[in-house]
């Protein structure tokens, strides 16, 4: 079960409409290194962990990038806030707009739209918690590359905080890794 | 442009905490700072900055922001210790932060909600249907954020 916390993780308020950074950061929502495919990952990796700790890892970062979905949307829905056909065209967003609207629509970056292959989930613990580790890695990389496109501290104060989510991840699912290596897995 | 002059990735590769945690100093001294929420780490050793960006203070405007920022801090906080517990739950210095943190959540979050209504849709401590009102997290309306 989960409980909803009428709050984001960490507050974003971007005064600036940009809608050339919304088309890529929408990537963290719908790509293949995003947060749904995050969260998606270890939720479905959660079941069949073989101890308490990895059960509690898989959960409660699950739980986490479900957070971290709600502030990607919620980027990428204050960039696109009041923006006009036209601008919308300009930005290269006319075939988006045309199917959704300026609704929220996993996609990557590239307008691919997310797919449950992303989940990567494989009944093998050490195949699975390495998958986890590279997904962290990836996604890191993803938000340094978002950092780089934009000069708005409203838009780089989340993403640095996201990508420092991404070191921490890494870093328990590598403990986890080593701690099954030792059980012999 | 890329990558030029930056280690920071080496850094990453290089500084993986593992096990020596629990040997090592627990900063048990350091005051708990809103810095460590910012920067998305309570561990100083997990820190690793960005080509030298460390992280953006959001801004706040009134005292309801600020309040529910020192709840959004103390959950974050939570959240950082829990993960950490979860791969190394005999840590007793964390839990014990852990326990006090959970502790001045629980009282902080009690005081938002009598004073601006519910944060969570199990709260009731509220005489009128105050949960659906705006605005919602996403909300950038006047630059709120609850």
């Amino acid at each position: 079960m989960f409980k909803y916390d009428k709050k984001l993780e960490f507050p974003i308020n971007i005064s600036k409409k940009d809608l050339r950074m919304a088309k890529y950061i929408i990537t963290q929502f719908g790509g293949s290194n995003g947060e749904l495919a995050a969260s998606m990952r270890y939720f479905s990796q959660k079941f069949t962990m073989p101890d308490d700790k990895g059960r509690a890892l898989l959960n409660d970062i699950a739980t986490e990038e479900l957070g971290h979905i709600e502030m990607i949307c919620t980027m990428v829905h204050q960039l696109t806030k009041d923006a006009t056909l036209d601008e919308l065209e300009k930005a290269g967003l006319a075939s988006y707009y045309t199917e959704h609207g300026v609704s929220l629509y996993p996609s990557d970056s590239l307008g691919n739209p997310f797919t449950a292959t992303y989940f990567a989930s494989t009944g093998d613990v050490i195949a699975n918690v390495s998958e986890d580790m590279a997904a962290e890695q990836k996604a890191r990389a993803v938000y340094e590359s978002l950092i780089n496109l934009t000069d708005d501290d409203d838009v780089i104060g989340p993403l640095l905080f996201l990508r420092q989510r991404e070191v921490v991840h890494f870093n328990r699912f590598k403990e986890l890794y080593d701690h099954y290596k030792k059980l012999g897995y | 442009m890329l990558f030029e002059n930056d280690n920071s990735y080496l850094d990453m590769v290089m500084n993986i905490p593992g096990l020596d945690y629990l040997n090592n100093s627990h900063e048990q001294e350091k005051e708990e700072k809103y810095e460590d929420f910012y920067r998305g780490n309570m561990f100083d050793k997990e820190f690793i900055p960005y080509k030298g960006m460390t992280y953006i203070a959001p801004k706040v405007k009134n005292e309801k922001q600020k309040d529910l920022l020192t709840i959004m801090k103390c959950n974050f906080m939570l959240i950082d210790y829990n993960l950490y517990l979860d791969v190394h739950p005999e840590d007793t210095i964390i839990l014990n932060k852990y326990k006090k943190v959970a502790k001045t959540l629980e009282d902080k979050t009690k005081e938002y909600e009598k004073k601006y209504g519910p944060l969570c849709n199990t709260s009731a401590d509220y005489s009128t249907y105050k949960w659906i009102e705006s605005p919602w997290p996403w909300n950038k309306e006047d630059g709120k954020y609850v």
